[in-house]
């Protein structure tokens, strides 16, 4: 992974100072709670509904063992001993006081982390592919580009006051694991037949009231021009976005309202005024980090695969559901589900992150990642080794073999924690998860994506679903509306609203009737679930659920 | 008044309000066109910016200041917070124009260390301050910098110069190393984990090497030995040389090294435990 130098260890520790003066200046008065919020935002630090929530950046979903004690520490002595993975690969802390907050960002820059840009109106923190540089599909590592971006884009200076908040999200394999076209740009890094690094770059992507899908703005971007061309594409964005109303003021409606060839030519006209040797230093820069992925990736010989013949049925049910094709023979990208029956998606303990961390040591040269589905992997196990693996997994109650399973929910905070919720999402989350797992196994779902958001603004990824679950507030009372067929890979679309919303006790019974219609409509057990929906259309769908039963 | 320079230079109170000087640019609508500042016949130009949250005064600087170049005076004007006068400055205003509201709300000392606080030092160039990409690689051009080839002739032919090989011991045993009587091997990260290896620089000193030792230093394909020679020369090491492609040289078209450039492609000397 990328280590810091004392550059980077000097810059955090700068800004922990900043913040904490920040924080004096509120407290004695100096700073009005309405100038306050974005400088605590662009911290991390949310005011919610019953306390702050300080949400910490793990970029690109990458950390190691030191911090993840360290999370957990943080979870214990500063939290009421839990964290919470969020759909951005970053963890966040819902019960700091304000006045701990500058001790905690201190504890952060003690382990290289920070909770720079997870919130505010600025670019925020880069997501990517969880399984970056082990991928058996991969093109071409995501992680040195995207820790390109995530210094290119610390506090820098033009782009903190945006609009609206800014997502990057990078992949580098021929399966988008990293969502990139519901992002307000979206990089897909490849090769060129010379072998150097090109990006394909998707614009306008988003979630929350408004979903859509990126469009491809350029192919094929060089090194050397990209970093200009993504700064002309934000001061563009800065200066034409909306302003007179925050729900039309993400990128995706300013290149609706523009039209993409439109915005693409003021975008080339501001490219053409810069100086592109400016960003010269960007390009040796990628080669010094690109060297530091490699070089601290353990050394990895192929070796002989685990002969699963004579394992429990439990554990061969584990590594079929939970392990993920390495590109090297003999190893495994093992994925460890944050999803238990009846649990909240992506809560983990303290305790727990401790173990998770001594397992890492064990297994995973200290290595591991949060995916965007609120889950841990750990990237770098012998396939010989996972028997063990799975008993250290089950000993602190993260051995759940259902990844990519309809229980593998994702589910945003809700109105348990959230001050814009309009709905609750755990509760539902953890009733669907409880059907779902003993439906799971004597249905034979495969692959499907459930998703839940408790409000429009869609932190739950409703909208890039299979199956969505908006939660929503009609006449004081909760309300659930479904999506379906949506999906968040490369052949990315939004989910279509099935029909009038159901009240909390009749979701679990909607859901199981849109399973239902699915499994007896598909055409054979490989048919997944958007592509039985594109097929049939809502139709079938929309009767069952309404009508049928 | 208030006056703010850049960078802090000067924070000095004027008599009177706020007067905006030359061209003013208001960001206060939405959908202003786009503008261009280089045909502006004023001397100087101004900015409000309209609420703390609306950053566009920031980008209008930048392209202001790209077309005006050096020396030209851009103004800021409005509502901003004094955490927001480093980029300000960082984005091209040479002067931040504030009401005595502003300034006795905030502090008069909350505005004048308002550059000291935030890390001023940016990764890419914004403003004045050296940018960390650019010390990070400028760095490498006091190093000096030889083929595989071209360091063993010099080596050769000096006689106190030492070959510092700061690859790994996995490295050393699996790939080989240099036959070459003055070479010592000193980790620059350890094997397994690629962590930094704490006690590298102790480990120099103890391998008797003084700052005016030529040392030649060299790990797989020349990148973590700039960084260790980078490291030598901040702690005060004079003659300092980077084996630019390595041991095992950069990646054929196949992705294999050891074939293209490096000491092994060079047919120099090596051997393996």
């Amino acid at each position: 992974m990328y280590t810091y130098d004392t550059h980077d260890q000097a810059f955090v520790e700068q800004r922990a100072r900043e913040f904490r003066d920040q924080v004096e200046r509120r407290l004695n008065g100096q700073l009005s709670e309405e100038e306050f919020r974005p400088l605590r935002l662009q911290n991390g630090l949310y005011l919610q509904l019953h306390a702050y929530m300080l949400r910490i950046a793990i970029p690109y979903g990458e950390l190691n063992s030191t911090q993840l004690r360290k999370l957990g520490y943080i979870a214990e002595t500063y939290d009421k001993g839990y964290g919470h993975f969020t759909t951005r690969q970053n963890i966040q802390f819902n019960w700091p006081k304000l006045t701990d907050t500058p001790d905690i960002l201190d504890h952060l820059a003690s382990v290289q982390m920070h909770a720079i840009q997870t919130s505010g109106n600025c670019i925020r923190n880069v997501t990517s592919d969880p399984f970056a540089g082990v991928a058996a599909d991969e093109f071409v590592d995501p992680r040195p580009v995207s820790e390109l971006l995530r210094q290119w884009s610390t506090l820098h200076p033009e782009f903190a006051f945006l609009p609206r908040k800014f997502k990057f999200a990078v992949t580098g394999s021929a399966e988008d694991r990293a969502a990139i076209k519901f992002h307000d740009i979206g990089i897909w890094a490849k090769v060129d037949a010379a072998g150097a690094p090109v990006f394909d770059l998707y614009v306008g992507g988003g979630q929350g009231r408004t979903p859509r899908v990126a469009k491809l703005f350029e192919a094929a971007v060089s090194l050397p021009n990209l970093l200009p061309l993504l700064d002309a594409m934000l001061r563009v964005y800065n200066l034409h976005g909306r302003r007179d109303n925050k729900y039309k003021a993400r990128i995706k409606i300013l290149v609706e309202e523009l039209g993409l060839e439109d915005y693409r030519d003021e975008v080339r006209a501001e490219l053409a005024g810069m100086d592109i040797a400016a960003f010269q230093s960007a390009v040796d820069e990628y080669a010094r980090i690109r060297e530091q992925f490699e070089d601290s990736q353990p050394a990895m010989e192929p070796t002989e695969s685990l002969d699963q013949s004579a394992l429990p049925a439990e554990l061969q049910a584990w590594i079929s559901q939970n392990v993920a094709a390495h590109r090297v023979p003999g190893w495994a990208v093992v994925q460890i589900s944050v999803k238990p029956k009846g649990g909240t998606p992506g809560d983990v303990t303290g305790a727990q992150m401790k173990a998770l961390a001594d397992l890492a040591d064990d297994f995973s040269a200290s290595a591991l990642r949060i995916t965007h589905r609120q889950n841990v992997v750990f990237p770098y196990v012998r396939a010989a080794e996972l028997p063990e693996l799975f008993r250290g997994l089950q000993d602190i109650g993260l051995a759940e073999d259902n990844i990519g399973e309809a229980s593998d929910i994702i589910a945003c905070p809700g109105l348990d924690y959230c001050g814009l919720a309009t709905a609750r999402s755990i509760p539902v989350a953890q009733e669907l998860s409880t059907m779902l797992r003993d439906r799971e196994a004597q249905d034979a779902l495969g692959p499907i994506t459930l998703n839940i958001s408790g409000c429009i603004n869609a932190c739950g990824h409703h909208h890039a679903a299979n199956i969505g679950i908006l939660g929503l507030n009609k006449a004081e009372k909760e309300n659930y509306q479904i999506t379906l067929g949506g999906r968040s890979d490369e052949s990315a679309a939004v989910g279509e609203v099935l029909g009038p919303g159901f009240d909390r006790e009749q979701v679990p019974m909607a859901i199981g009737r849109v399973l239902d219609t699915y499994l007896s409509l598909r055409r054979d057990a490989d048919e997944r679930f958007p592509d039985t929906y594109a097929r049939v259309g809502k139709a079938p769908f929309k009767e069952a659920v309404y009508v049928g039963a | 008044m208030w006056v703010l320079k850049e960078y802090g230079t000067a924070f000095d109170h004027h008599e009177g309000p706020v007067v905006e000087a030359g061209m003013r640019v208001d960001g206060g609508e939405p959908g202003l066109q786009e503008q261009s500042f280089g045909a502006c016949t004023e001397d100087c130009l101004t900015f409000n910016f309209p609420s703390t949250h609306d950053g566009r005064g920031f980008s209008y600087a930048r392209r202001a200041r790209r077309e005006r170049g050096e020396g030209f005076r851009i103004i800021a004007t409005g509502t901003l917070v004094p955490d927001q006068a480093r980029m300000a400055f960082q984005c091209g205003f040479s002067e931040i124009h504030l009401s005595d509201e502003l300034v006795s709300r905030h502090g008069e000392e909350a505005w004048r260390s308002a550059t000291d606080v935030a890390p001023n030092q940016l990764y890419t160039k914004s403003g004045k301050a050296p940018s960390i990409w650019d010390e990070r690689h400028r760095h490498r051009v006091n190093i000096q910098s030889l083929t595989a080839a071209e360091a063993y002739e010099v080596l050769q032919d000096t006689l106190n110069a030492v070959l510092l090989d700061v690859r790994t011991t996995a490295e050393w045993q699996f790939v080989g190393r240099p036959a070459f009587n003055r070479s010592i091997g000193i980790q620059w990260q350890t094997f397994p984990y690629g962590a930094a290896n704490p006690t590298f620089l102790e480990e120099v000193g103890e391998a008797g090497l003084t700052q005016e030792t030529p040392i030649f230093v060299l790990c797989r394909s020349g990148v973590r030995s700039l960084a260790a020679a980078e490291a030598l020369k901040e702690a005060g090491y004079k003659d300092l040389t980077n084996v630019s492609d390595g041991f095992e040289g950069a990646k054929n078209a196949a992705g294999r090294r050891g074939m293209l450039n490096g000491w092994k492609a060079a047919n120099l000397p090596w051997n393996q435990d």
